[in-house]
């Protein structure tokens, strides 16, 4: 297949190295690049006219601008782990073999079948979405499916993305946005007064605007001051980044995008996502260039101007070579010239002046045809421009004058700053008439817009700017062209047939605003809602100003009372790989481990995630799924007895001359009575009286406490006791430390656990008298300070076992070894569940953040006579009035019924008439000892329905079983075991 | 993202801290409140335009309770300081 590059200029192209020729594939064809191209350009000087297609109605688009306001050239690169969508074929650079793909349409961008939807666009307004499809409602997740296939954006990739990204954080006393006149003068000025800069430019090359011309002048200007800032060790200059956000305090996100620049490199990332902490801000981000509207302005070959001259200069390649050039100031001449030097036959100039002075003499002297006061009214062709639909136009009146045949129409609505930092940076906004824009207004808030950004448009006037801002010195007022005789460009009669569109992407046209002005649509944030206006991935930047404009028409507003709508971060798309960074699996989630992690591996564990912990769920050696070794596990613990690892559970020390006080403010329950040597089980509320988390607490001294919490709440309940006490009650001496990780703990329970502690520490008196329930002796192993607590959650006799956390491997070991003799098992989290749900004992799920003490048959252990967190709310009027959820066991109706995940508990049948949920499961398990299915719930009023029979129902799994209200304590009612 | 200037560790990003709530909602004594004075202490909060005191925990740091004065528009800071010093 031969391959060429018809629209490629014979010599020129900044950005480009013609040395070189190099190919990729578009929609599986091959094309030709130099390196240094864009997907846009390369794509442009191989002729082809469609690269995308329009979001709602499936139109053929071709690039419409240079930069990242492009609204339709939306591509999809790479393919499997490396697909990336929705890239903007202007900002792109091409990769040697890379393969891009059109999108959003069916076979592919040049043939859609879905362009049908085009002919049927009058059937199709704003908000047709929306009102269609409103009927039933039931049926709206049926349309959704159908609707999304047919308007969409590039497929989400289904493999892990292959690329590395990563992060950076630096501070730097000037951060500046762009690197045209206006930003290298500022980044020369700082620098040169000794500021740390960063520099950033969105191109792979310095100088913005003044790479879409060629002067002798600013070339000249561009190659020193290059030089210069080159030479700043404190200036950094970081290409193919661009500001993306902008945070409070001055924190600014910035996309770097690696690889595209330097080349695929070993070991460096594709994207580095910057924040950025600075002392100023400057936005030298540059104007941004608007369309006209006219009939069809959409079509491939209709673009703008000043991007069409840029693609000469910067790469080299000519858009069309018979262009019709439009617009309404000087700018279109020197682009008309642009395009002749570069050997084009300019068809004609379409000035929308009717007096455009002597740039236009000057041209029409050299015998292009010149048109004054004269519009573009159509756009013909349906693929590809062929012809533009001129028509005289004055104040007096409109006649059509001539179809004049093109393969291009370039338009030029004028420049408007760029305002999205600026917006975002919370900088106020004033329209001006003379530029038909709204302005940034200076701030005195650490950033400042300059240039181009600021509505100077003019070199000189951009260099002064520059170099003030950079020398942090107040700029002078703007120099802003006056009112004139310039029609802003939205101001445009429709004379002529043919769709007028605002927003490319979104389709959205001069008639769907109408539309939404006449429906009473008044607010702009409602009409972009709507009307999708400006919701794309080129943020509205050339038509958020005419839609605006239109509105403002509509609804007899002025402009500069319509407002703008909101904008915010990013500018640009950012990839989550690059705000992910190198947070991605392991790195991202971080994993704790207990000292005897490895050993658990090595016994086959199958772990799982509570909190940052991985704990054992089971072993495998107990059985085969987890509902097999969890009944192996719980019947051995009570048959002889087992061991599990529970370093996870919280512990905190607390110490100090007011330590009793300060947890018996913390707790339901008296602590400050606590003999040395006892523990006691504790609740403690939120202030609002729910319960917030339990434990139990030991006086391990005069004036020190050992307290435990769950594994789940350990740091919010660290946090709590800390604003306890610097808060609620700053007077008192306490200390307080979280020691979760310097003890290593092991449950020991089952009738035969006195056994193994004995053996364990042969001269430790185990009897009760020593080590009675809720006791505790400190002795050593290894040692080592070992304490030997007497608590219970299984219900079994049972004791906890603690040891400096680099000893607890080995503490680990040698009770596997002396548990195995025994004929005791090692068991796992969903065990201890079974083992704590026939006893009746709660946990989160129990605790949910609703309940209070009275509700889980717990309110025996709140103090009424004493102040403690959470107290009071309890005698608040609501907690006593009947209907409250309480907490009950179930046993279910079938044995080996298993409860559905999420049941509700309904009083009859699920196979009557539908019915409200008087409560919910909160824990199931089966019961080896009782060898039936067994829950605990909260139902309504449940204290006084034992006895009844509900049903525990799922209507989204179809599953209904029946159960019977029982007492939650399901075995040992009466402790003995416990205290065996 | 907020720069906060912690009294014991220096500015530090927003990350580090936990919020905490209003900082002039005072605790009242539980035994000498009516039902509508604790309600409103537990439940009733205000949500100032402007000037805010908040209770903030440096709990990736000193783990400090600080109590900030921020602009709930401007997220300008102006005085910060330990709250445990601001009440004894």
């Amino acid at each position: 297949m031969k391959v060429s590059q018809p629209n490629r200029t014979s010599k020129g192209g900044r950005l480009i190295d013609r040395g070189k020729t190099c190919e990729f594939q578009f929609d599986k064809r091959t094309i030709l690049f130099h390196p240094g191209d864009s997907i846009a350009s390369a794509l442009l000087a191989s002729g082809r006219p469609i690269i995308g297609r329009s979001f709602k109605l499936h139109r053929p688009r071709g690039v419409y601008a240079l930069g990242t306001d492009e609204p339709n050239a939306l591509v999809t690169t790479g393919f499997g782990p490396s697909l990336t969508p929705n890239q903007r074929a202007t900002v792109t650079l091409v990769e040697e073999g890379m393969s891009v793909s059109g999108q959003n349409a069916w076979p592919n961008v040049q043939n859609d079948l879905f362009g049908l939807l085009d002919r049927a666009r009058s059937l199709l307004p704003a908000g047709f979405y929306y009102k269609t499809f409103m009927w039933p409602p039931s049926q709206w997740l049926r349309y959704e499916g159908q609707i999304r296939k047919m308007a969409g954006l590039g497929p989400p990739p289904v493999e892990a993305d292959s690329a590395r990204y990563a992060h950076r954080n630096v501070h730097t006393d000037v951060l500046i946005a762009g690197a045209g006149p206006a930003g290298l003068s500022a980044a020369l000025a700082a620098g040169e007064a000794g500021q740390d800069v960063i520099l950033a430019s969105c191109s792979q090359a310095l100088g913005g605007g003044l790479l879409n011309h060629q002067n002798a002048v600013t070339d000249k200007w561009l190659a020193e001051i290059t030089k210069k800032l080159e030479a700043l060790p404190n200036v950094q200059i970081m290409k193919m980044t661009t500001v993306v956000g902008v945070y409070e305090h001055n924190l600014f996100t910035l996309s770097e995008r690696v690889a595209m620049r330097d080349g695929r490199i070993e070991g460096q990332p594709e994207e580095r996502f910057w924040q950025v902490r600075s002392g100023r801000f400057i936005i030298a981000a540059g104007g941004i260039e608007r369309p006209l509207l006219f009939g069809d302005n959409d079509r491939p070959g209709v673009m703008l101007a000043g991007a069409a001259s840029g693609y000469i200069w910067r790469y080299g390649v000519m858009v069309g070579k018979s262009p019709v050039i439009t617009g309404a100031d000087d700018r279109i001449y020197a682009i008309a010239r642009d395009f002749l030097d570069a050997g084009a036959n300019v068809r004609a100039v379409v000035d929308l002046r009717e007096e455009p002075g002597a740039m236009a003499d000057l041209l029409a002297a050299e015998g292009v045809r010149v048109e004054r006061g004269a519009i573009v009214a159509r756009a013909h062709g349906r693929r590809r421009v062929n012809a533009a639909e001129v028509w005289r136009y004055s104040k007096s009146g409109a006649n059509k004058l001539e179809l004049i045949s093109t393969d291009a129409i370039l338009t030029s609505g004028g420049y408007g700053p760029a305002l999205q930092l600026h917006a975002q940076a919370r900088g106020k906004l004033n329209w001006n008439a003379g530029l038909n824009a709204f302005v940034p207004v200076d701030n005195s808030d650490g950033h400042i817009s300059i240039g181009g950004a600021r509505g100077s448009f003019d070199f000189d006037t951009a260099i002064s700017e520059g170099l003030s801002a950079g020398r942090n010195e107040i700029l002078p007022a703007p120099v802003l062209s006056d009112a004139t005789n310039v029609p802003a460009p939205w101001d445009l009669p429709k004379l002529s047939k043919g769709t007028r569109f605002v927003d490319f992407q979104n389709d959205v046209a001069d008639k769907d605003i109408e539309l939404a002005a006449r429906e009473g649509y008044r607010s702009i944030e409602h009409v972009k809602r709507y009307t999708t206006l400006g919701m794309g991935t080129d943020q509205g930047r050339a038509a958020g100003p005419i839609g605006l404009a239109l509105l403002a028409a509509a609804t007899g507003q002025e402009i500069a009372d319509t407002g703008v709508t909101t904008f915010r971060p990013p500018t640009t798309p950012v990839t989550f790989g690059a705000v992910a960074g190198a947070t991605m699996g392991e790195v991202g989630h971080a994993i704790r481990r207990t000292a005897a992690d490895k050993f658990h591996e090595a016994q086959g564990a199958s772990f799982i995630d509570a909190g940052l912990w991985r704990r054992p769920r089971f072993y495998k050696a107990n059985g085969a799924t987890v509902g097999e070794a969890y009944r192996t596990e719980a019947a051995s613990v009570r048959e002889s007895g087992g061991i599990i690892d529970v370093s996870t559970l919280g512990k905190i020390d607390v110490q100090g001359p007011d330590a009793g006080i300060f947890l018996d403010k913390l707790y339901t329950n008296r602590m400050s009575s606590l003999r040395l040597g006892r523990g006691r089980y504790g609740l403690m509320l939120r202030e609002d009286g729910r319960i917030f988390d339990d434990g139990v607490v030991f006086r391990i001294g005069e004036n020190r406490f050992h307290l435990s919490c769950t594994t789940g709440g350990a740091s919010a309940v660290f946090q709590h006791i800390e604003h306890a006490l610097q808060v609620l009650w700053p007077g008192l001496e306490v200390y307080v430390t979280p020691v979760t990780e310097e003890w290593f703990a092991v449950a020991v329970s089952g009738p035969l656990a006195r056994d193994l502690l004995a053996n364990l520490l042969p001269d430790l008196d185990v009897t009760n008298a020593t080590l009675p329930l809720m006791g505790m002796v400190e002795t050593t192993l290894f040692n080592r300070r070992l304490r030997v607590m007497r608590i219970s959650y299984s219900g079994e006799l049972s004791y906890e076992i603690n040891i400096s956390a680099d000893w607890g491997a080995a503490l680990w070991q040698r009770l596997c070894e002396l548990s195995s003799k025994l004929g005791m098992i090692t068991y796992g989290t969903e065990a201890m569940g079974a083992l704590r749900i026939e006893k009746g004992h709660i946990t989160h799920a129990e605790a949910d953040g609703r309940t209070i003490p009275d509700d889980v048959g717990l309110g025996g252990l709140v103090d009424k006579k004493k102040d403690a967190i959470g107290i009071r709310s309890l005698s608040l009027p609501f907690f006593s009035e009947a209907g409250r959820k309480q907490l009950v066991g179930l046993v279910v109706g079938d044995q080996k019924a298993s409860v559905p995940i999420g049941g509700q508990i309904i009083a009859k049948d699920a196979g009557s008439a539908s019915q409200p949920s008087i409560g919910h499961v909160t824990s199931w398990a089966y019961s080896s000892e009782l060898e039936r299915t067994i829950a605990l719930a909260l139902i309504k009023n449940g204290h006084s329905m034992v006895g009844e029979k509900v049903f525990i129902v799922s209507p989204v799994m179809e599953e209904s079983v029946e159960a019977k209200v029982v007492d939650p304590v399901f075995i040992d009612k009466e402790g003995t075991r416990i205290r065996a | 993202m907020l720069l906060i200037p912690c009294p014991h560790c220096g500015p530090r990003p927003e990350t580090e801290f936990v919020y905490g709530g209003d900082a002039r909602v005072k605790r009242p004594d539980p035994s000498n409140s009516s039902d509508e004075q604790w309600a409103a202490y537990i439940y009733e909060r205000e949500n100032p335009k402007g000037q805010h005191q908040e209770l903030w925990l440096h709990s990736a740091g000193c783990h400090l309770w600080l109590i900030i004065e921020r602009d709930t528009v401007t997220h300008a800071i102006g005085s910060v300081r330990a709250a445990r010093e601001d009440q004894q």
